[in-house]
C-alpha cells in the first residue's frame, strides 16, 4: 500500500529523496578532503571513507521513518481517532506503510548512488557475507529508529510542548549515530555513549557491515544488538501506548 | 497600495499574533543552539585533522556558518511561511482571493505569513558571525562592511527568489511541496564554502542555485578573501534571479484558472 501511494507522485517523491540525500554527499566532500589532506580518519582510510558516505545515501533512504512531530497533528486534527478505529495497530500501519515507501526510495536511490560511484571511484572488496549481513542490519536499523521515533512521538499524549525534546533527540542522533561523522573520528567518550545509545545501531552499524569495517563477530554481535533494541523498544511502546490510548479523548470528527 | 507599509502591517500581525505563544521563543532559542552547537562541533572535528578545509581556516569556517544560519533564520522567517502558503492556496483553490486584492499578487504572496520566532536564527548567526570577525582580527573598513551588506542582502535576495521559483512551480504540477524538501538539502550544501566541492558541484552551486554568491561570498569578504568585481557578478546574478521569478510568475498567473469554482 505505501509502495503504490508513493508509486503515484513519483516525481516528488524523487525529489524530496534528492533533497534528504544531499546532507551525507556535503558530508561525503568534507570529510574526504580531510582524508585527502591527512591519509584518513579515524580508522578509515580515503576509500573507506567515500564508501562510508556512499551507502550512507542508501542508508539514509532506508532508515527514513514516520517523524514524531506527525503525531501533533494527527492529534489536533482528528485523524489519529480515525486510525484508532481502523483494525490495523497504528504501529504496524505505519511501519509496514514507510517499509513499502523503501522498495519505490531504492529503485530511485540506484542512479543517485552509481552516480555518486562512478565520480569517486571508491576502491572497496565487499563479499557476500558483507551483503547478506546488509540486507538484515539495514532492515533492521530500520526497526531500531522507526521504534525510537515512535516512542517519542508518543509524548504528543501527554503534552504538545515536546518540540525542544525532539530536536535534542535529533541532534543526539546526528551526533552519536555516525550520521555526521563515524564514531571513530569523535573523542573515546563519545564512542563511549553512543555504544549505548540505539542511534548508531540504525546508522553507522549497516553502513560499516557492507563496507567490511567490521569482522564476522562483530557483525553478529551488532545483529544482535539490534535485535535487542526492536525488542526493549517494543516492550516500551507496547506499555506506554495502553496507557496513552486510555487518556486519549479524541478531537475532530 | 505601499509595499512596505502593507509589509509592516503583515508584520505586526504576525508579532501580535506569536506574542501570545511565547513559549515558543524558547524553543525556537534552544533549537538555534542546537543548530549551532552541531555546526561547531562538525568544524572542530575536522579542524582535530587538519589545519585548513580546502583553504579555510576554522575562524574563517565559523563566518560560513554564521551566514548560512543568518540566512537559515531569513527564509525561515519571511520566505519559507510564505511559499508553503502560496503552494498550499494553489492547491487548495484559495489563491483566487490573492489575485481580486487591489495589491501586486506576487508582493502579497511573498508576505503573506512570516514565522517571527525564527527571527532569533538570524541573531544567532550574527553573533556567529561577529565571533568569527573577532577572532580572524583582521579590520574592517567601511568599504567592505558595505560590500558584506550588499552581499547579504543579494544572497537573501537570491535564496527568496529560488524558493519563490519553486513555490511557483506548483500552477503547473499541482503537488510540489516536497520541492521544499529539496531546496531545504540543497541549502545545506551551503553550510560549507562551494570552493571545497568537486568541479561540476561548484559549477552547479555558483551559476543554477547559486549558493556560492548567497553564502560563500559574504564569509569571503569577512575573511578578506574576496575579489572586488564578485559584489558586481552578485548583484548582476541576483538581478538576473529575480528577473525570471518575476517573468515565471506573470506567465504563470496568466495561465491560471482557478482551483476553487
Amino acid at each position: 500500500m505505501g509502495a503504490l501511494k508513493e508509486m503515484q507522485y513519483r516525481l516528488a517523491s524523487f525529489l524530496s529523496l534528492l533533497g534528504f540525500l544531499i546532507e551525507p554527499v556535503v558530508l561525503l566532500v568534507v570529510w574526504r578532503t580531510v582524508a585527502e589532506a591527512t591519509g584518513g580518519i579515524g580508522g578509515y582510510d580515503l576509500n573507506a571513507i567515500t564508501a562510508y558516505y556512499i551507502v550512507w545515501t542508501l542508508v539514509r533512504a532506508m532508515n527514513l521513518a514516520l517523524s514524531p512531530d506527525v503525531w501533533g497533528y494527527w492529534i489536533q486534527d482528528g485523524r489519529l481517532s480515525n486510525f484508532l478505529l481502523e483494525p490495523a495497530n497504528v504501529f504496524w500501519r505505519t511501519i509496514w506503510n514507510f517499509a513499502g515507501n523503501k522498495l519505490v526510495w531504492v529503485v530511485q536511490w540506484v542512479p543517485i548512488g552509481a552516480g555518486l560511484y562512478f565520480i569517486f571511484r571508491p576502491q572497496i572488496e565487499m563479499g557476500w557475507t558483507n551483503v547478506a549481513g546488509f540486507v538484515v542490519a539495514v532492515w533492521l536499523g530500520y526497526a531500531v529508529r522507526a521504534s525510537v521515533l515512535f516512542a517519542m512521538g508518543l509524548i504528543a499524549f501527554w503534552t504538545t510542548r515536546a518540540k525542544a525534546l525532539f530536536d535534542l533527540i535529533v541532534a543526539l542522533e546526528i551526533l552519536l549515530s555516525g550520521r555526521l561523522v563515524p564514531m571513530g573520528v569523535m573523542p573515546q567518550w563519545v564512542q563511549t555513549i553512543s555504544a549505548w545509545m540505539p542511534f548508531k545501531w540504525a546508522f553507522q552499524f549497516p553502513i560499516d557491515v557492507l563496507i567490511g569495517q567490521v569482522n564476522a563477530d562483530e557483525m553478529l554481535l551488532g545483529i544482535g544488538t539490534q535485535i535487542l533494541w526492536v525488542g526493549l523498544l517494543g516492550t516500551a511502546i507496547k506499555l506506554t501506548w495502553d496507557r496513552a490510548t486510555r487518556r486519549y479523548s479524541a478531537v475532530g470528527s | 497600495m505601499n509595499p512596505v507599509r502593507l509589509f509592516w502591517v503583515n508584520f505586526r500581525i504576525t508579532a501580535m499574533y506569536e506574542m501570545q505563544y511565547r513559549i515558543n521563543f524558547f524553543l525556537q532559542v534552544f533549537q538555534s543552539l542546537v543548530q549551532l552547537t552541531i555546526g561547531l562541533v562538525a568544524i572542530s572535528l575536522v579542524f582535530q585533522h587538519t589545519e585548513s578545509l580546502g583553504g579555510w581556516t576554522r575562524y574563517e569556517l565559523f563566518g560560513v556558518m554564521g551566514v548560512h544560519i543568518l540566512l537559515g533564520g531569513f527564509l525561515g522567517a519571511f520566505v519559507l511561511p510564505s511559499t508553503g502558503r502560496l503552494m498550499r492556496d494553489i492547491e487548495e483553490g484559495t489563491f483566487d482571493y490573492s489575485l481580486v486584492l487591489p495589491v501586486d499578487s506576487q508582493l502579497y504572496s511573498s508576505m503573506k505569513e512570516f514565522s517571527f520566532w525564527s527571527l532569533t536564527d538570524m541573531v544567532v548567526g550574527a553573533g556567529a558571525i561577529a565571533y568569527s570577525i573577532s577572532r580572524l582580527g583582521s579590520s574592517l573598513p567601511a568599504t567592505r562592511v558595505l560590500a558584506f551588506l550588499v552581499l547579504l542582502g543579494c544572497g537573501a535576495a537570491i535564496m527568496y527568489a529560488i524558493f519563490f521559483l519553486f513555490a511557483t512551480v506548483a500552477f503547473k504540477f499541482v503537488k510540489v511541496n516536497r520541492l521544499q524538501d529539496l531546496g531545504n538539502g540543497i541549502f545545506q550544501a551551503g553550510r560549507w564554502p562551494v570552493s571545497i566541492y568537486p568541479v561540476g558541484m561548484r559549477f552547479a552551486l555558483t551559476f543554477i542555485i547559486p549558493l556560492g554568491f548567497a553564502v560563500t561570498a559574504p564569509a569571503e569578504i569577512i575573511a578578506n578573501r574576496l575579489p572586488a568585481g564578485t559584489v558586481f557578478s552578485a548583484v548582476a546574478v541576483t538581478v538576473v534571479f529575480l528577473a525570471i521569478t518575476r517573468l515565471l510568475w506573470t506567465r504563470s498567473v496568466r495561465s491560471y484558472s482557478g482551483a476553487s469554482a
